[in-house]
């Protein structure tokens, strides 16, 4: 998770920055980008009504998100 | 007529989507598709109606039908059940302030608010504030710049040159005076009623880049447009099918753009359109995209150098901040001119620097008179270090109140001999 955002931006720390979208850390094209690549690589659907400020605080979160989604499939 | 009109047409669309959800909500899994097409079509319809009989003016029907859109797609999304009473429902789209000119409100946001507002005379006081700092922008300042734009912009082959920087930095100013003067309007009236609405600017003419100004102006809209058409696109089957085949032909690099590339194009087609249904607006709307895809590219390249970039010098970022400013006013041009021809003749003209020598001469031709200049200059000083200055506490409000009441009786444009001047974004 956290290789995938740093392919997105190498220049941050994604092992402890958090926040990463209400910090704009992550803005919506990262999002869109973010989200296709889990989709494909994880074989789920990221509804949109799942981007959240909480979901996407950090690679933590986006992988907790992402087990989520995989269980209920 | 028109108003009749309007209102037939905002009924049917309170209408539509208020029985679309209770029918969702129903739990009919099979509806939910045909219901979703049903209600985009219908809606969009709707919108191309006022377009086509040039009422969506009247009575902030383009704000209606967005707000209509997102009380279903939110219903249908699950993020909250459909709302039983019809009544509630069509307030919440038919709120007056708000069909001036917006915010777009979202309906579990202003439930609360809407249905049960909170009166208090710190709200009072605090909205009889807001107002009237609107009423000041729109009515000392916009509105008395208003004619100096229109003289300028009405003649683009002897206003050239230099001169279109000046329109440009005269529609800066209206445009800013009059959209958020509206909209303290709108929300200082609702806030002394208890309703408190969504912000919609944000210290726009501060930001860094053209990205950073779509979060700072009109909010409630760009957050429409990212919320229901940018994510849901984005992240959809459809372009992540066709991200997979151009992926296969193209590589990885190509493959991930397709779902930011298209779904940002679509966004800025609608966005354009739903300002205007005519070239000028649609073609805003492509510009807007095509430096974002650029920035969007550039920042890809700098961040691929793997070092965190420092943190910008004060005055680097007042440069980015008067280049955005530039830009975003270069970009209005469309808003001003009557023909796409006109406004990229007036841009081109610009970097010729025509009419700087007599530029001083030139400026008698135009309709303002020095005290009219005076009134103009002080209220938009103003008007900027309210930018700069945060006021702590209320102990001043009484005076600020009583200022800008007298402020706006005394300077505000209106009476006999001037035209009443709608709203810009009410168009």
């Amino acid at each position: 998770m956290t290789r995938l955002l740093e392919e997105l931006h190498p220049e941050v720390d994604f092992t402890r920055r958090e926040h990463l979208l209400e910090e704009g850390i992550l803005d919506s094209f990262d999002i869109v980008t973010l989200i296709s690549e889990l989709s494909d690589r994880f074989q789920i659907e990221i509804p949109a009504g799942k981007i959240t400020p909480e979901n996407f605080s950090s690679a933590r979160s986006v992988f907790e998100l992402c087990e989520k989604l995989m269980e209920e499939a | 007529m028109e108003i009749a009109g309007t209102m037939m047409v905002l009924l049917v669309s309170a209408m539509t989507v208020y029985v679309a959800a209770r029918l969702h909500d129903g739990k009919h899994p099979r509806l939910g598709r045909p219901l979703f097409w049903l209600v985009t079509l219908m809606e969009t319809g709707l919108f191309l109606l006022m377009a086509g009989w040039h009422m969506l003016p009247a009575l902030g029907a383009s704000y209606v039908i967005l707000m209509a859109l997102s009380y279903f797609y939110d219903v249908a999304s699950g993020k909250y059940p459909a709302e039983e009473s019809f009544l509630k429902v069509l307030w919440f789209l038919c709120y007056p302030p708000q069909l001036l000119m917006g915010p777009i409100g979202r309906f579990d946001r202003m439930k609360q608010t809407l249905f049960s507002p909170k009166l208090t005379a710190e709200g009072l006081l605090s909205g009889a504030e807001r107002l009237l700092w609107g009423l000041f922008k729109k009515l000392v300042i916009a509105d008395r710049i208003a004619p100096v734009t229109a003289h300028l912009a009405g003649d683009p082959k002897t206003y050239d040159g230099v001169y279109v920087l000046l329109l440009m930095l005269c529609y800066a100013v209206q445009l800013y005076a009059d959209f958020t003067g509206g909209i303290d309007l709108v929300l200082g009236i609702s806030k002394c009623f208890g309703i408190v609405l969504d912000e919609n600017f944000k210290s726009p003419y501060f930001a860094t880049s053209l990205k950073d100004y779509w979060r700072r102006w009109h909010i409630t809209m760009a957050s429409w447009f990212r919320e229901y058409v940018f994510y849901p696109l984005g992240t959809g089957r459809m372009l992540r099918s066709l991200k997979k085949a151009v992926t296969a032909r193209f590589g990885v690099a190509a493959g991930r753009r397709v779902p930011v590339y298209l779904a940002s194009l679509l966004v800025w087609i609608l966005t354009g359109l739903w300002h205007g249904f005519n070239a000028n607006c649609l073609l805003w709307g492509l510009l807007n995209f095509l430096i974002l895809m650029i920035s969007y590219e550039w920042e890809n390249a700098v961040a691929r150098r793997k070092e965190k970039p420092a943190a910008d010098s004060k005055g680097i970022r007042v440069l980015r901040i008067l280049w955005t400013f530039f830009l975003v006013s270069a970009l209005r041009l469309f808003d001003v001119y009557d023909t796409v021809g006109e406004t990229f003749r007036a841009f081109a003209s610009l970097f010729t620097l025509r009419h700087l020598t007599e530029l001083s001469a030139g400026l008698k031709s135009i309709p303002l008179g020095i005290p009219d200049l005076s009134v103009l200059l002080a209220g938009t000083g103003v008007m900027i270090l309210t930018g700069f200055i945060k006021r702590k506490g209320t102990a001043l409000r009484p005076v600020i109140i009583m200022l800008l009441f007298f402020s706006v009786l005394i300077f505000g444009v209106y009476g006999p001999g001037y035209d009443p001047a709608g709203f810009i974004y009410q168009r």
